[in-house]
């Protein structure tokens, strides 16, 4: 019953997470500094506003050279550690506009592309991520594939030294503003399930590519159905390899846990400071002064998983699956805050801010996989369940 | 080293802590001292304690290590309390006290409690203690159990056997310890807890994933339903959780007393959920004395018990935060 202590590996008992304490003092006050000059106020609540406003934040943040910070200098990298984009998150979290618009570029394809992409691609695409000129999508899900990803069947047949993509993806997120679209298809018609997938960087402007916005629940177009009618995509645009979509998404979705996550967490604590205020204002503070410390708790757990799985990401050392349990997670704090948050402030104090983020607090558990999915990831991954 | 110990540690606790043996401490609401004094024997006492103090000085990760294994399992909470309280608060006040590994009583500051000098606590005790040192945030003090004013009611409590107590004294008779490391080890103390019910949930885990793996219904094995399946992972997901916010604070530079509370609070909640799916996935069995599951639930509420009561940790965390955005 009881596994022998010799079969423990120490290390992963008390694994060391990323330090954001003490080090990189220096770029901690640079950036604090220059956020407090800097901050461009609150967002447009209009969606498309929003969006411009966004991509302008992100240029003037790189603009001041604090983006990519961990990606290599060549490619216009900070040359530094994952320490320093955590940095960059926490100071981020105190400015009016918590978040960077070209997060799924920068945290999720980028990492992957110095990964496995080719120098070609290196080259190409990491600049255009930096400074938002090139936004990124990302095309997994389609309308027979959604939690069952492995089911997709937009497909592309090798036809000299181009691709020909025919198919349907659903719910690609800012599909519109996209120039790049990182697209799961089926190469081999003849691969069963997750053999036989292959990444493609398509661009969004080809001959063939239709976008229709689907209206999300908060009746914002954030969501996109895209059609692919005979898309030609070169050769080189192969992420990974002909034939190796699977290993290369898997690897994309484990990046996508680690500073995406801590992106998110920080958000939440811009809202969490937002709803002492409001309360406080509202001079109803002392009736939610425990809630407030459960949320607290909460953000502050996200925040130790998430820096221990960056530390693992930094060392080498992430084991296949874990990082599932910070989407779990992430949900599950997402959703409680702004719950939270309604009833606190549903007699009194409840405006369309804290209405958007509350109905926006459900796609939490849905997106990049639903609670469901991480749930059987965590069972066969890490219980060794079947 | 620190593996070492745990090690040796884990080996002890196999041949001395079976569930048979925690069963008999539960059912007759007495600590075992033979384990007990075993374990003084191997030097808990001295892991804690600084080595230019005459200890063996191991890191806050090493303790946690330690602490773990401890978790796994169940070992005595007076052990604990010597390992973390007792030998580096003695080592580190007043001579002239009874060494760490002699009998002792204990107590644990929980977070946000008043100052220890009412002259009432909460102690878990050994038999023949001649003293117990009362913890406090800055100060301890040590009761001579001798003292006509010093009375000692057992109160078992949730989880019986390790000779918890309310203790009556008189304030003024005691012996107040002030060493400089004081506070610094108190927070250690506290994210020993969070070491110790890392290893409950992690153990706790493993037995039940291996009782659904053997246990068959409908002609499959329990893991076979994704009910049950959702259910481990989530257990799973909580220990993973428990386990960086014990990385996290053994791996900060400085103490941060703020945050401890606060990972204290949030990982006592998680653990309490871990044991209570726990005995649900065992059915019946989880619900039976004689397999023992009931003995992680019943640590997991008494380690979030000695951390601060459920209510006024949330606020103490709650207040800190509020106290910190007016002063941003």
């Amino acid at each position: 019953m009881q596994a022998p202590f010799s079969s423990i590996v120490p290390g992963h008992v008390v694994p060391p997470t990323l330090r954001v304490e003490s080090e990189l003092h220096d770029l901690r006050l640079d950036l604090r500094r220059w956020f407090e000059k800097n901050d461009p106020g609150p967002q447009p609540f209009e969606y498309e506003a929003r969006m411009a406003a966004l991509t302008r934040w992100q240029r003037q943040i790189h603009r001041a050279g604090f983006v990519g910070l961990s990606w290599p200098t060549e490619f216009g990298g900070g040359g530094m550690g994952l320490a320093a984009e955590a940095v960059l998150c926490q100071e981020l979290a105190a400015t009016s506009m918590p978040q960077l618009i070209n997060r799924l570029a920068l945290y999720t394809w980028g990492p992957t592309i110095l990964s496995r992409g080719t120098p070609a691609q290196k080259a190409r695409f990491l600049p255009g991520m930096l400074d938002a000129s090139e936004i990124w999508c990302q095309g997994f899900s389609e309308p027979d594939a959604g939690s069952d990803l492995a089911a997709v069947r937009t497909r592309a047949q090798v036809s000299g030294d181009v691709l020909v993509v025919d198919g349907q993806k659903v719910w690609t997120s800012r599909a519109e503003l996209s120039k790049w679209n990182a697209l799961l298809v089926r190469t081999d018609p003849e691969g069963v399930r997750h053999s036989g997938l292959s990444v493609l960087i398509v661009d969004m402007g080809s001959p063939g590519v239709t976008v229709r916005p689907l209206l999300q629940m908060l009746g914002e177009p954030h969501f996109s159905e895209v059609f692919f009618d005979g898309v030609e995509v070169p050769l080189e645009n192969v992420l990974g390899g002909l034939g190796n979509g699977w290993d290369v998404s898997m690897e994309a979705m484990a990046y996508e846990r680690g500073l995406f996550v801590l992106e998110r967490t920080t958000g939440l604590r811009r809202r969490l400071a937002d709803l002492v205020d409001r309360l406080d204002a509202l001079g109803k503070i002392e009736g939610a002064v425990a809630s407030l410390g459960v949320l607290e708790s909460k953000l502050d757990l996200l925040d130790a998983q998430v820096l221990r799985t960056l530390g693992h990401q930094e060392n080498g050392t992430l084991v296949p699956g874990s990082s599932s349990v910070d989407k779990l997670f992430l949900a599950d704090v997402y959703q409680d805050l702004f719950a939270t948050a309604f009833d606190h402030l549903s007699d009194e104090g409840l405006d369309d801010g804290w209405i958007h983020d509350l109905l926006e607090s459900r796609s939490v558990s849905i997106y990049s996989g639903t609670s469901e999915i991480q749930r059987n990831v965590i069972a066969r991954q890490l219980l060794g369940l079947r | 080293m620190g593996l070492e110990v745990a090690s040796t540690l884990d080996h002890l606790l196999a041949d001395h802590a079976s569930t048979d043996r925690l069963l008999d401490a539960a059912a007759s609401e007495t600590p075992d001292s033979t384990l007990l004094t075993t374990l003084d024997e191997v030097g808990l006492t001295e892991l804690a304690v600084p080595e230019e103090m005459g200890g063996l000085g191991l890191g806050l990760d090493q303790l946690c290590l330690v602490g773990w294994v401890g978790g796994r399992r169940l070992m005595p909470t007076l052990s604990r309390l010597k390992m973390t309280l007792v030998g580096p608060l003695v080592m580190d006040g007043l001579s002239g006290q009874p060494p760490a590994g002699a009998p002792w009583g204990c107590g644990f500051p929980a977070i946000g409690s008043a100052p220890a000098d009412g002259g009432q606590a909460e102690v878990w005790i050994e038999e023949k203690a001649s003293a117990a040192l009362v913890v406090g945030e800055r100060s301890s003090r040590v009761v001579d159990l001798g003292h006509p004013d010093s009375v000692v009611e057992p109160e078992p409590g949730v989880d019986p056997g390790q000779g918890r107590s309310r203790l009556s004294f008189d304030p003024y008779a005691s012996t107040v310890l002030t060493g400089a490391d004081h506070a610094r080890t108190v927070d250690r103390s506290r994210v020993l807890v969070l070491a110790e019910l890392s290893g409950v949930a992690d153990r706790v885990t493993e037995v039940s994933v291996d009782y659904a793996r053997q246990r068959s219904q409908f002609g499959r094995p329990l893991t076979a339903f994704q009910a049950i399946q959702h259910k481990l992972a989530d257990m799973r997901a909580g220990c993973e959780l428990i386990r960086s916010a014990v990385s996290r604070l053994a791996w900060l530079e400085e103490p941060r007393p703020e945050l401890t509370a606060s990972l204290g609070a949030a990982a006592v909640s998680v653990a309490r959920q871990v044991a209570e799916d726990a005995i649900q996935v065992h059915g019946g069995m989880g619900f039976a004395w004689e397999y023992g599951i009931h003995l992680y639930y019943r640590r997991c509420l008494a380690l979030q018990q000695q951390l601060g009561g459920t209510e006024s940790l949330r606020r103490f965390v709650g207040r800190s935060i509020i106290a910190r955005r007016k002063t941003q």
